[in-house]
């Protein structure tokens, strides 16, 4: 499991460095959402690694939060904002998944852990133990449920859509490609949270890793331009 | 300059086939993530 948890850190902070460089040289609101969703993305991952080796009150909430709750929301929205182009719409979703990613901190930091804290077992993955250390109210996991919906539904329905558009126009095929792949990868994590529930506690770290080599492979693929190709008027990237 | 002739890329007969079974497959994992989640919701599969 730790070593899951060091490639998927390495790996997304990569992606997201990438992806942070591609929104320095195009711009884009989308890119920017996105380099912060990988950016949670990799505090999941890396508090996974804090983790397995010693037990942190702050990992933990961290791994929570980013992990559980932001991620694939942050990462939607950047699809959400590519793709709605009603002027103020995204603007406002976002401002809306500011202030609750706000509250979700807030509620997650200022809530205790239970005294099951104390007999934590670096041995066990996180997944396996955190219901038991932390105190988790019902709104905690509303948004929880709420953001993953949401953030699952933009990121995968918008890239399969994407796909299908190009697939259906004949154009862009690397883009497909890399809309697929990205789609695939997405949806790994978000399994991987429906295997954590079903108890199969460590496939959500095998889940990440390949969710965020897939999502990479994706990006890689539908920004590469070949020859002759030039500016598309609907991408993903 | 913008080329639409460029954009265009030419289907083999694989690619037509596959990759709309793809982007199916992929939807209905979609679809069932969701579900799982909902029906754990309602208290039908274990809670998140």
């Amino acid at each position: 499991v730790k070593y899951l948890s060091i490639l998927s850190t390495i790996i997304t902070f990569i992606f997201a460095a990438a992806v942070f460089n591609r929104y320095r040289q195009r711009k884009g609101t989308h890119l920017l959402l996105w380099g912060i969703g990988l950016v949670f993305y990799g505090l999941g991952t890396l508090s996974e690694v804090i983790l397995s080796i010693t037990f942190s009150e702050l990992a933990l909430k961290v791994w929570y939060l980013t992990g559980a709750m932001l991620t694939a929301a942050w990462l939607g929205q950047g699809t959400f904002h590519l793709l709605v182009r009603r002027r103020g719409v995204a603007s406002t979703v976002t401002l809306v998944l500011t202030v609750i990613s706000i509250l979700a901190a807030v509620l997650v930091f200022t809530a205790p852990l239970t005294p099951a804290a104390a007999a934590y077992n670096t041995a066990q993955p996180a997944s396996a133990q955190y219901k038991e250390i932390m105190t988790r109210s019902g709104l905690v996991i509303l948004l929880t449920i709420l953001l993953n919906l949401y953030g699952t539904l933009t990121l995968v329905g918008g890239a399969l859509y994407s796909a299908y558009l190009f697939w259906r126009k004949k154009v862009l095929f690397n883009r497909m490609i890399g809309n697929i792949l990205i789609a695939a990868g997405a949806l790994m994590p978000a399994m991987g949270g429906t295997f954590v529930q079903a108890g199969l506690v460590d496939w959500l770290y095998l889940s990440e890793l390949v969710g965020v080599i897939l999502m990479y492979a994706g990006f890689i693929q539908a920004t590469t331009r070949p020859a002759l190709e030039s500016k598309p008027a609907v991408s993903t990237t | 300059m913008s080329n639409k002739s460029s954009r265009k890329y030419q289907p083999t007969p694989r690619s037509e086939r596959l990759v709309p079974v793809i982007l199916v497959l992929l939807l209905l994992v979609l679809v069932a993530t969701i579900a799982f989640v909902i029906l754990s919701v309602l208290g039908v599969t274990p809670a998140v």
